[in-house]
């Protein structure tokens, strides 16, 4: 096994304490862009491009579309349902006036550790040719923090560098 | 004399190893957030960023209050203050957003250096069960 002089160095300077946490893995998968960091926290974000939906089902003085944005699946599994934020996107030209919701029971699919949540498109007013996209945000842990070895490295890279040991 | 901390990371930055790192980790209560009870997780990174996730849970919201046309809400749900556990440098940008068992909304209201608000409301009269919102602030520590 090959580790990089930055990987090893940073691993080091993690389990001695001397850094609260660093990322270890980023990239891109699908919608989403991620980073995964050493100690088991996980960010993700991504954007739903826009599809024609029609916003025109009655509801309580307003207008939906149940399922706008069908649930995104992760391309990694959280092991607690994540923090999860999200925000529509419209087009220029002014013509997608809506705001999306979630919904932890029915209709549509709730958050889990795998995917997010299924989101549905409303307005005040019927709209059956809207275009309806999302910017999506998610953060939590994918793995519990592993045990840190703590003083003895950190007393190692003092005496190493010529520290003081008897802080 | 610098520390062992600051000396590894000049040299780790001068090297250009590393463009920034997490200096530290740590969950807080939430404090002083009308009744509301629930947890802020804080990061701050090397360089100035600092974010604060929080997730409120609730076992039921009154959200029956016909505060404009259209608009449900409650005096307890219109603006929830919370109290943030280590100040910003400067406001940050704030979202929030709601689990719950209804069509339900939130935002948040305002957003200062040591606190924030934000308020839950629906567009029809409801007591929803048990829910969370989940807010997420981001901006700089110094």
């Amino acid at each position: 096994m090959t580790l990089s002089l930055k990987k090893m160095l940073m691993d080091i300077a993690y389990r001695a304490d001397l850094i609260a946490d660093y990322i270890i893995e980023e990239g891109k998968s699908g919608i989403w862009t991620y980073r995964k960091r050493k100690s088991g926290i996980a960010e993700l974000w991504g954007t739903v491009p826009p599809r024609t939906v029609s916003i025109s089902t009655a509801w309580a003085g307003w207008y939906y579309h149940n399922n706008s944005i069908p649930p995104q699946e992760f391309p990694f599994e959280f092991e607690e349902i994540p923090s999860w934020q999200f925000s529509p996107t419209m087009p220029s030209n002014g013509s997608g006036w809506y705001i999306l919701m979630a919904s932890k029971d029915s209709p549509g699919a709730a958050i889990t550790t795998k995917a997010t949540g299924s989101l549905c498109a409303v307005r005040p007013s019927s709209h059956t040719n809207a275009l309806v996209g999302a910017n999506l945000y998610v953060v939590g842990r994918y793995k519990t923090t592993e045990n840190r070895t703590g003083g003895g490295i950190k007393r190692l890279i003092r005496r190493i560098l010529g520290g003081d040991l008897h802080e | 004399m610098n520390s062992l901390t600051q000396m590894l990371k000049d040299v780790a930055m001068r090297a250009n190893l590393i463009k920034d790192y997490v200096i530290s980790e740590n969950t807080y209560p939430l404090q002083g957030a009308d009744g509301l009870t629930g947890e802020w997780k804080e990061t701050r990174w090397a360089n100035g960023k600092m974010t604060l996730v929080g997730r409120f849970p609730f076992k039921s919201a009154v959200i029956t209050s016909n505060m404009a046309a259209g608009v449900y809400s409650s005096n307890a749900w219109r603006s929830i203050n919370l109290i943030f556990p280590n100040e910003f440098a400067e406001p940050p940008r704030g979202w929030a957003n709601p689990q719950t068992s209804g069509y339900t909304m939130a935002q948040v209201c305002t957003s200062e250096t040591g606190k924030a608000s934000f308020r839950l409301w629906q567009s029809y009269s409801a007591t929803l069960g048990s829910g969370y919102v989940d807010v997420y602030f981001v901006g700089k520590w110094k």
